[in-house]
């Protein structure tokens, strides 16, 4: 290499001494390598995104029969099983932001001036929907009872099972779509806001084989539990409660005696804590 | 240089920085999104621009940090350090892009102040794991606009640079909380041992540069110290504190003030010799058989003068080319900088300053250095080259 020992670089001269100038070409070259070099393994490093779907801007109307315990739904005939008993699909309502639909539905109901519970209605939103969950940001909710729309009052929600069970706390609307991901360290703040604003929180499970299951939590009598998670939401939790299903969601009825426990303080505590 | 202030002085080597900034932040932008849109095509166009702004910005101060500890170690690096203020003043709006998204994704719309939210949402601040990472890469966010906010000139007079450094120098704070900020953060989601070890190497990278310039700038020794002996071989610098030299010939400096530096050969034509005496970092040069000594620090943003050269008769930074009188300590008008001066002397050879400084801009006369040492140094130069 060559040598250029009383070289001296002035910034505001319109050239730069031969070996200087050589030095910081060097030092481009090596850097326009690495750039790029680090794009490509930080991309090809992360751990993905799911196929969920946030459909905004694109405006759906649907009706049903809407509920709002455990948690606000749209429930919706979808046909018969082979013994002719209906099957029904459950939509989970949202309002815009990080919102649950509480002050939507109570501004509707002072002005019909009755309450919207198992009564039929019409929602304008935009669908979100992932892994068989399909829930809805409400933009519209009309009620049309005395329209005459025939009325098929849905099934009560049905026993499952009782038990612990582990998994991660997050909002429903960010997991099955607004965000990705909607879950983890990262998103463990928006899912504190988004419970916070009044949407039902989610546990998240994950099996051994990779099967994942969600539980929309409730208290023990179906009460909204979301400034008793706010606590634990982004880390892995036990619950012990009852299981039950409201359509196509597993509703987690948590045991006002048990707290909540956080899986860092202990598997097997976790995994026992309901006996 | 320049005697007025102006957004940006625009010269050439500044356009060729620039550009090059630019398109390499280019380069890494279309990388980064068009690999991602093709290998992770259900990816938001929210996350998309929170993280490639946020690895790009975190990139870019590994890059910054590195290039001072580089400069340092090879001066030939130095075209790096000329301009790093619009490569740290980029950073910072490619890092306010990544904070302003986050904010908004994740904390507005919400029941709470979006501010209050990052503060509150992750209340968790006892925890390690699950500190609210989030709060680490605010106050850095904060440190980086505060440094931009203030990186022009105006701001470096005005704060004097000693005060300026001081608030830069808080980029190594913002630095560890960012570091913080990842590793608490994206990575505990991702879990991958790769970005672990893509974070570690940077890491390293930053701290490998200082430490080695550390020890380099020690056993160069940038400023000797006088009245203190240097043991060889090591950096490390003995207590011994000696006294001022008395005179020893009727040719000698009148005042014991005087300290001996070393001999008048030592320091090169249009080059200078550093020391530093009672607090007082002494930059003394020769230059056209004369020798003069000013403060070692450039006045714009503490650049070591000492390691300038002469260049059209002015003491030149090698920092940002302030330029500075010899005899004078003051930049040649219409420019208004000015430095300390200081008195030397020679006697027999040897180089003699009085660390007691003049006012800034002082005129000292040069001392012209012994004819007869010169022409004794000459012959004996001469016979050696003949032996």
């Amino acid at each position: 290499m060559r040598e250029y020992p009383d070289e001296f670089y002035i910034g505001w001269q319109s050239e730069a001494a031969d070996g200087i100038a050589e030095r910081v070409r060097q030092f481009i070259f090596a850097v326009c390598l690495i750039v790029p070099v680090i794009g490509v393994v930080v991309v090809l490093n992360q751990g993905g995104f799911s196929e969920s779907a946030f459909e905004y801007g694109k405006v759906t109307v649907i009706e049903g029969v809407f509920t709002n315990t455990p948690a606000p739904f749209l429930q919706i005939l979808r046909g018969k099983d082979v013994q002719g008993q209906a099957i029904y699909q459950n939509i989970l309502l949202v309002a815009p932001g990080k919102h649950g639909i509480q002050e939507m539905l109570k501004e509707l109901e002072t002005a019909l001036g009755h309450a919207l519970e198992a009564r039929m209605v019409k929602m304008k939103g935009f669908l979100i929907y992932h892994n068989g969950k399909t829930l809805m940001e409400v933009e519209e909710m009309m009620d049309i009872m005395d329209t005459g729309v025939a009325i098929e009052v849905p099934p009560l929600p049905t026993q499952y099972g009782q038990g612990s069970v582990i998994g991660e706390i997050t909002d429903p609307k960010c997991l099955f779509g607004v965000m990705k991901p909607g879950y983890g360290k990262p998103h463990r703040s928006c899912a504190a806001r988004c419970i916070a604003g009044g949407i039902p929180p989610v546990l998240k499970t994950l099996s051994a084989d990779g099967d994942v299951q969600y539980y929309l939590l409730a208290g023990e009598q179906g009460e909204m539990i979301n400034d008793e998670v706010l606590p634990y939401v982004g880390d892995q939790v036990a619950v012990c409660g009852n299981i039950r299903k409201v359509g196509d969601w597993m509703i987690l009825y948590k045991d006002s005696e048990k707290e909540m426990m956080l899986l860092s303080d202990g598997l097997a505590e976790g995994l026992g804590m309901c006996r | 240089m320049s005697v007025n202030y102006a957004p940006i002085l625009w010269n050439r080597q500044k356009k060729i920085y620039d550009r090059v900034m630019l398109a390499l932040m280019a380069a890494y932008l279309i990388v980064f999104i068009c690999l991602q849109v093709i290998a992770f095509p259900a990816i938001t166009i929210e996350t998309l621009i929170i993280r490639a702004t946020g690895t790009l910005a975190f990139l870019m101060l590994h890059i910054i940090l590195c290039i001072g500890p580089l400069a340092r170690i090879d001066k030939r690096f130095l075209p790096l350090l000329y301009n790093r203020r619009h490569l740290g003043v980029t950073m910072c709006c490619v890092a306010l892009i990544h904070g302003v998204f986050n904010i908004v994704q994740f904390h507005a719309l919400g029941n709470t102040d979006p501010i209050v939210s990052l503060f509150t949402a992750n209340k968790n601040y006892q925890s390690f794991a699950r500190f609210p990472f989030e709060v680490l890469g605010f106050f850095s966010l904060i440190i980086l606009l505060l440094m931009a906010s203030t990186s022009h000139d105006f701001w470096l007079k005005n704060l004097s640079p000693k005060v300026w450094k001081t608030l830069h120098m808080m980029v190594y704070f913002a630095y560890a909380m960012l570091v913080g900020h990842v590793m608490l953060g994206v990575i505990q989601l991702e879990k991958s041992p790769v970005l672990i070890a893509v974070t570690g190497i940077g890491m390293m990278t930053v701290i490998g540069l200082h430490v080695w310039t550390a020890i380099k700038t020690g056993k160069t020794g940038k400023a000797d110290e006088i009245g203190k002996t240097r043991q060889l071989g090591t950096v490390r610098i003995s207590d011994i504190i000696a006294s001022p030299v008395s005179p020893v010939s009727p040719a000698s400096p009148t005042s014991p003030a005087f300290y001996r530096v070393c001999r008048v050969d030592e320091i090169p034509e249009n080059r200078a010799k550093t020391v530093m005496i009672n607090g007082q970092n002494i930059a003394i040069f020769k230059y056209n058989n004369k020798l003069s000594a000013i403060n070692n620090l450039c006045r714009h943003q503490n650049g070591p003068l000492g390691e300038g050269k002469i260049i059209d008769g002015c003491i030149t930074c090698p920092w940002h080319g302030y330029q500075y009188l010899p005899h004078t300590g003051q930049s040649p008008p219409p420019f208004t900088e000015k430095v300390e001066t200081y008195d030397v002397d020679l006697i027999d050879g040897w180089v003699y300053v009085n660390p007691n400084p003049y006012p800034e801009g002082t005129e000292r006369p040069p001392r012209v250095i012994n004819s007869i040492v010169t022409r004794l140094t000459a012959i004996a130069d001469a016979y050696e080259r003949v032996s």
